[in-house]
């Protein structure tokens, strides 16, 4: 026995010992048990030790407390089974009130977990890669910073120890296939959107799962393509088409090798891969031309930093005397592009990251509403059990029984709420999908981890719902209530009301930010671009066309309804070649385009000093470069700028550079892209040999009658090719429909915080104005009329929605101001709209009370005063 | 008639042997003395309690004693509904074990 164990702790376990015990039990059964536990301890000090007795008590003791445990678990199911029969009892006398309670609820539940299931689904893109957080792409602080040459990504991964694999993609738009169909001389065409020459090394680094093929073998091999299995079944059907040929834009072959899966959020979208070695020796160690996105595979631990010097020094030399210029190599995480990256000329996939944020602050908001609403709801018809609450009292209940009574409604109510948010979900997830544009699926829901927030969720929401209602109810006096005293309670009345006022600001914030964004979106689909976007067909030309450009040109200008052709070697919302010049010690990047004179009168792009291209003189051809205006400005170009000579060594878009380039025209800046991005400095030059996308200017009043003899001019051409073009303006107009998108989400947003703002309404002026029946009844009898008692009930609700508003405006005012920094072209916030939404908001409140009131105010006084 | 369990058993049998001297302490002490098992306290005041429940057990004052800190010892004495329970298990009892083979036991 340990002798170190002091008397004073020995007597404190036998004295929590003694606590214990007395915390189960009442005053007699206490005497009794402990009584008879003390006599054997003492027995057992004498004959066994201390310790051991007291090891012994504590045994005892806890067996005790264990059984007392068991039994009031047992006792207290029971008692549950008798909460549970009086809520549904509850529940259906008082159908209306927990119609509305519920589907309140349940709609803001319902929203909520579709809104996270949106942020969760687009916080995963690209995970679907083993090697996630190991990928990085190349880029440079000059020029573009995505682009880079193919002959840096040829090298990097052998040069430099620390990159272990490497993988370079070339992207080629609208590429056509065609099949030789069985037995017939015919070949099916198919259009392939987004095509990229990639290295063999793509499967090394990201995880594509091939459904045909070797993904070791399946890009080694020059003219070897993979396509998707979408592709695959559109071009194929169900049979393996590993072997087969395709003829791609009617020039060269090529061996289908392998099909992948469509990639679980990739943010590069692409319908085929073809190998990148097709390309030849040449391209593929080119270090000229920056037009090559390259993407490197990091091990565990590396030094992002000691990397980049390395790359940065490796080609350092090389590049210099190749360009003319000095790079620097930056490293850009995989994890970081498709919710951060937003640049010029990209070609992945962006998702919204301010709307992510905007939206997951609306989704609590809007819970946070139904929450409120809940507790409101049930707090004034809790009001109405007063007698229930008395006589149970009488009967035997205690305050912690009530509680307990009361929070299980409560759970109970909250737990039926999301069974119909879940109904719901289910109901609107096809619609939300396509508003939203990702892809949830039911079972996403079913994961391990979401059912157990959903459960934690739904109790939490119940319970700290049922928290103060079930505290202020089992409060009331049973003799008082019985006797019918009304105990009105100013600490519920006051929370009621400051809650209907977070209700109210919510919702009339929520209107606020709907306009504002439809009004934005309004204004950028009708600003004025600066150029003419409309009517204007683009389409590509194919290799063998090429050759004949000028009599294509002409003779699809014979036609009175095709009014200006131009050729280029990109549309002007996507610029497809980036340049830097150095001037004054200072190195600026533009975008360049390649086009011919013609290009300006196709977009009518206004001059503002100098000279188009002059289609008579030849030496327009070299060297000559027209600029925008703020192009002008970022180079820091002095007046008079036409005539300008820069000296810098310059690629026109071809392996062979000009030592010297001349300023002979400034244009007047236009939104090329759409009004989401501040104006690039661009340049135009002419240099025939890289243009091969037509732009072609229409008549307006006869569009189909200028389409077709476009296509009779190409079917003349290229007769084995299917004449495919888009218009411009099309294009443009899906930028903005991600705008409208977010400006109708907004939308349903607000309408359905005010609707469960106005569920909230409805109950409690319901319940209200019942029970105010004897006092309207008395008012009628002394006269009053229906206006008046409608005034005197509504005066209520309209002070709160006054004072909702000078809390909502401030608010909103902050909120917009900051979502609308995101454009560098604002319509800016409207005084209106704030009114607009006030007014809404009243309307919506005079309607709903109304309503109610109405009802109660025609009821014959003599009905209502009947009831004493 | 009101069934009992096997410990219900052993504490009113216990209790009737003890006569006018069972209370908690002397019934857990008999019952090992008996059967040698060694019962906590929870184990017999949870059938007790079940028992004075059933009325077939009734509880009384006694006096208070020094050994138990000054508290009362209470009593237990067996109802007559106790007792026609127990010749109830008694005679159930009996009735299945009889005809077992002795065989089998050995």
């Amino acid at each position: 026995m340990n002798m170190k164990i002091t008397e004073h702790s020995y007597n404190f376990f036998v004295r929590l010992c003694g606590s214990l015990l007395r915390s189960i039990m009442d005053e007699a059964t206490f005497i009794e048990r402990s009584g008879d536990l003390e006599e054997v301890y003492q027995y057992q000090k004498v004959s066994s030790g201390k310790l051991y007795a007291l090891i012994w008590l504590l045994s005892q003791v806890i067996g005790t407390m264990l059984v007392a445990l068991a039994h009031s678990f047992y006792w207290g199911i029971a008692m549950f089974k008798n909460y549970i029969k009086t809520a549904f009892r509850t529940m259906s006398r008082n159908s209306g009130h927990a119609v509305i309670n519920v589907m309140g609820l349940a709609i803001g539940i319902a929203v909520f977990i579709l809104i996270s299931m949106y942020v969760h689904y687009e916080s995963g893109w690209d995970q679907f890669n083993e090697n996630y957080d190991r990928i990085y792409r190349l880029g440079t602080h000059e020029g573009n910073g995505t682009y880079i040459c193919a002959g840096v990504g040829h090298e990097v991964a052998t040069a430099i120890p620390q990159i272990l694999k490497s993988v370079r993609f070339r992207l080629r738009t609208n590429y056509l296939f065609q099949i030789q169909k069985e037995g017939s001389d015919n070949r099916e065409s198919f259009k392939v959107p987004q095509m990229f020459w990639v290295d063999s090394t793509l499967f090394d680094v990201f995880s594509i799962e091939m459904v045909y093929g070797d993904p070791q073998s399946a890009l080694r091999e020059p003219y070897s393509v993979v396509i998707t299995e979408p592709i695959s079944q559109r071009m194929f059907g169900t049979e393996n088409p590993l072997g087969r040929v395709i003829r791609v834009n009617d020039r060269y072959e090529v061996t289908v090798t392998g099909v992948v899966k469509v990639p679980d959020r990739f943010h590069i979208p692409f319908d085929a891969l073809g190998s990148y070695c097709t390309l030849g020796e040449t391209t593929s160690s080119r270090l000229t031309s920056w037009n090559t996105p390259t993407y490197v595979l990091l091990p565990e631990n590396h030094d992002l930093n000691e990397v980049e010097a390395n790359i940065s020094t490796y080609f350092r030399d090389r590049l210099r005397e190749a360009n003319g210029a000095e790079y620097t190599f930056f490293l850009f995480p995989l994890k970081n592009i498709y919710l951060r990256d937003i640049r010029m000329g990209q070609f992945w996939k962006n998702g919204d990251l301010q709307f992510m944020r905007i939206a997951f602050i609306i989704a609590w908001a809007i819970l946070l509403l139904a929450t409120v609403n809940f507790i409101n709801l049930t707090t004034a018809k809790g009001l109405t059990r007063a007698k229930e609450v008395g006589i149970r009292k009488v009967v035997g209940s205690d305050r912690k029984r009530m509680i307990i009574q009361f929070m299980t409604e409560s759970v109970i109510y909250s737990v039926t709420a999301f069974v119909f948010a879940l109904i719901l979900i289910f109901a609107v997830m096809e619609r939300f999908n396509l508003l939203m544009r990702v892809a949830i699926q039911p079972s996403d829901l079913f994961s391990f981890s979401t059912v157990v927030i959903f459960i934690a969720g739904t109790s939490t929401i119940g319970l700290a719902a049922g928290l103060y209602p079930a505290f202020y109810l089992s409060a009331f006096h049973p003799v008082s209530i019985l006797k019918g005293e009304k105990n009105r309670g100013k600490r519920a009345v006051l929370l009621r009301r400051g809650l209907m006022l977070l209700q109210f600001s919510i919702s009339i914030i929520l209107i606020i930010g709907t306009l504002t964004v439809y009004n934005q979106v309004h204004y950028m689909k009708n600003k004025d671009l600066g150029f003419n976007e409309e009517h204007i067909l683009q389409f590509r030309l194919t290799q063998g066309m090429r050759a004949s450009q000028a009599s294509f040109k002409n003779r699809l200008l014979t036609d009175s309804r095709v009014k200006s052709v131009a050729f280029s070697n990109a549309y002007p919302e996507s610029i497809a070649n980036f340049e830097s010049i150095e001037y004054k010690g200072e190195r600026t990047g533009f975008g360049m385009f390649t086009v011919d004179p013609d290009y300006f009168d196709v977009y009518d792009i206004r001059l503002k000093e100098g000279r188009f291209f002059d289609q008579t003189r030849e030496t327009d051809r070299i060297g000559k470069f027209i600029l925008n205006e703020t192009a002008v400005k970022e180079l820091g170009l002095e007046d008079p700028v036409v005539g300008t000579i820069i000296h810098n060594k310059v690629y026109e878009s071809t392996a062979f550079p000009v030592e010297a380039i001349e300023i002979i025209g400034v244009v007047k800046d236009f939104h090329y892209k759409s009004l989401h991005y501040d104006i690039w400095p661009l340049a135009f030059n002419w240099n025939p040999g890289w243009e091969f996308k037509a732009s072609v200017r229409i008549d307006p009043d006869d569009v189909s009658g200028a389409i077709s003899h476009i296509r009779a001019v190409w079917q003349e051409m290229t007769p084995a090719i299917p004449f495919e073009f888009h218009f411009m303006d099309e294009f443009l107009d899906r930028k903005y429909k991600n705008d409208e998108r977010i400006g109708r989400l907004i939308g349903v947003l607000a309408f359905l915080g005010l609707f469960i703002a106005a569920l909230g309404l409805l109950g409690l002026s319901s319940f209200l104005s019942q029970q105010r029946t004897k006092e309207i009844g008395i008012r009628k009898v002394l006269g009053a009329t229906f206006g008046r008692i409608f005034l005197l009930l509504t005066r209520e609700f309209a002070l709160l929605i006054v004072l909702a508003c000078t809390v909502a405006f401030p608010s909103a005012w902050i909120l917009l101001n900051r979502w609308l920094s995101n454009y560098p072209y604002r319509a800016g916030i409207n005084i209106s709209f704030f009114v607009a939404s006030a007014c809404i908001a009243i309307v919506a409140a005079i309607l709903t009370v109304g309503w109610q009131v109405s009802r109660s105010a025609n009821t014959d006084p003599v009905i209502s005063l009947r009831y004493e | 008639m009101k069934a009992i369990s096997r410990n219900e058993e052993t504490i009113l049998l216990t209790i009737l042997k003890l006569e006018d001297a069972a209370y908690g302490v002397s019934i857990r002490e008999k019952i090992e003395e008996d059967t040698g098992d060694t019962w906590s306290f929870a184990s017999i005041y949870q059938p007790l309690d079940k028992l004075l429940r059933k009325n077939m057990v009734v509880k009384v004052k006694g006096e208070p004693s020094a050994a138990r800190g000054g508290k009362c010892k209470f009593y237990y004495h067996v109802t007559n509904a106790g007792k026609s329970a127990l010749l109830d298990m008694r005679r159930k009892h009996d009735q299945v074990w009889s005809g077992v083979p002795q065989i089998i036991l050995e």
